[in-house]
């Protein structure tokens, strides 16, 4: 298979999304790899409708691991640039060529999509993810307006430099540590965002998960 | 010699009784084996003794500095907790290491 551009999408529970989001996200990349996380609905029967790659984590292991499995799996077919986008609708497909424009020219090695901290987003969502800018600002000296946004693009070449070990919702913030720490070129740019569940994904003790981790990243590499 | 037991006596002689029920049980239902279940059942046989005789052991005691038995038994407690904990710890470490490559694997297909 000679595909270039790979979207990896971790899905866990979103049979009613992932085929849509992977119909939709195939329009721009040459092949959409979708690691269903244990999921207990449909997502991948739905996953394998949109004509997605799919994998299938028997027991639920977390955002970070489905990702990493992805990426290694996309790297494994031959991946040059990879695009990682959720699978609940959150994020717009149709991003994906300006992340992609990022990297094709040379100005970014990795794009991170930055949602905007309005009042569309949750409020415990906001608080949660301002907290977590902020320490990484602290901590890091690096700075991005949205750490947590789970839209990025890289250049498969500098997967090993980002790699990260969270298998949980700390993967995010690790993928940026990393990149700031390896000095990345990187940019940032404003994606839409649609908010259908406040509840899903991570919360609050997810979130001071993830801070405590930055301090633990600090301090120990 | 008193052959009372007093309140916190009673109460440690309950939960040794207990313990040891337990051990006993775990070794028929093969959850322990005969190495496990002898450590154990050693464990709360001199819990027990010490809870009905607890002057008997006050030499022992003395001789660490301590002033009864019961700071004793807690200190010990505490010191044997942390070492189990840490070895739960690089337990539960590598079975999650373990969980991860099977998962993998399955996942990647690979044999």
């Amino acid at each position: 298979m000679e595909s270039k551009v790979f979207a990896v999408m971790p899905a866990f529970n979103e049979e009613n999304t992932i085929r849509e989001i992977a119909a939709r996200a195939n329009k721009f990349v040459d092949a959409v790899l979708v690691v269903d996380d244990g999921s207990s609905d449909g997502t991948f029967e739905e996953a394998k409708k949109a004509k997605a790659i799919v994998l299938r984590n028997i027991v639920n292991m977390g955002k970070g691991f489905s990702v990493r499995l992805g990426c290694k799996k996309a790297l494994q077919l031959g991946a040059k640039r990879i695009v990682l986008i959720d699978s609940d609708g959150q994020h717009n497909p149709e991003d994906i060529p300006k992340m992609l424009g990022f990297l094709e020219s040379g100005e970014a090695e990795i794009v991170f999509g930055s949602r905007p901290l309005d009042k569309n987003m949750p409020f415990i969502k906001r608080f949660g993810n301002n907290v977590i800018n902020f320490s990484c600002r602290m901590l890091f000296g690096a700075s991005l307006e949205d750490t947590q946004s789970g839209f990025k693009a890289f250049n498969a070449e500098v997967l090993q430099k980002i790699i990260w070990k969270s298998n949980g919702y700390s993967v995010e913030s690790e993928i940026f540590v990393n990149a700031a720490k390896k000095r990345l070129r990187y940019r940032e740019i404003k994606i839409k965002t649609v908010y259908s569940d406040a509840y899903k994904g991570t919360s609050i003790i997810d979130g001071v998960k993830i801070v405590l981790n930055m301090f633990w990243w600090k301090v120990f590499g | 010699m008193d052959w009372f037991l007093n309140g916190i006596q009673i109460i440690a002689l309950l939960f040794g009784l207990g313990m040891l029920y337990m051990t006993y049980t775990s070794y028929k239902r093969k959850q322990f084996n005969t190495i496990d279940f002898g450590f154990w059942a050693a464990i709360w046989v001199v819990f027990l003794f010490a809870a009905i005789f607890p002057f008997s052991l006050k030499g022992i005691v003395y001789e660490f500095g301590i002033g009864n038995l019961i700071d004793f038994t807690a200190i010990i407690a505490l010191i044997v907790a942390f070492g189990l904990l840490f070895l739960m710890y690089r337990r539960t470490k590598n079975t999650s290491k373990k969980v991860e490559e099977i998962v993998e694997k399955l996942a990647l297909g690979k044999k």
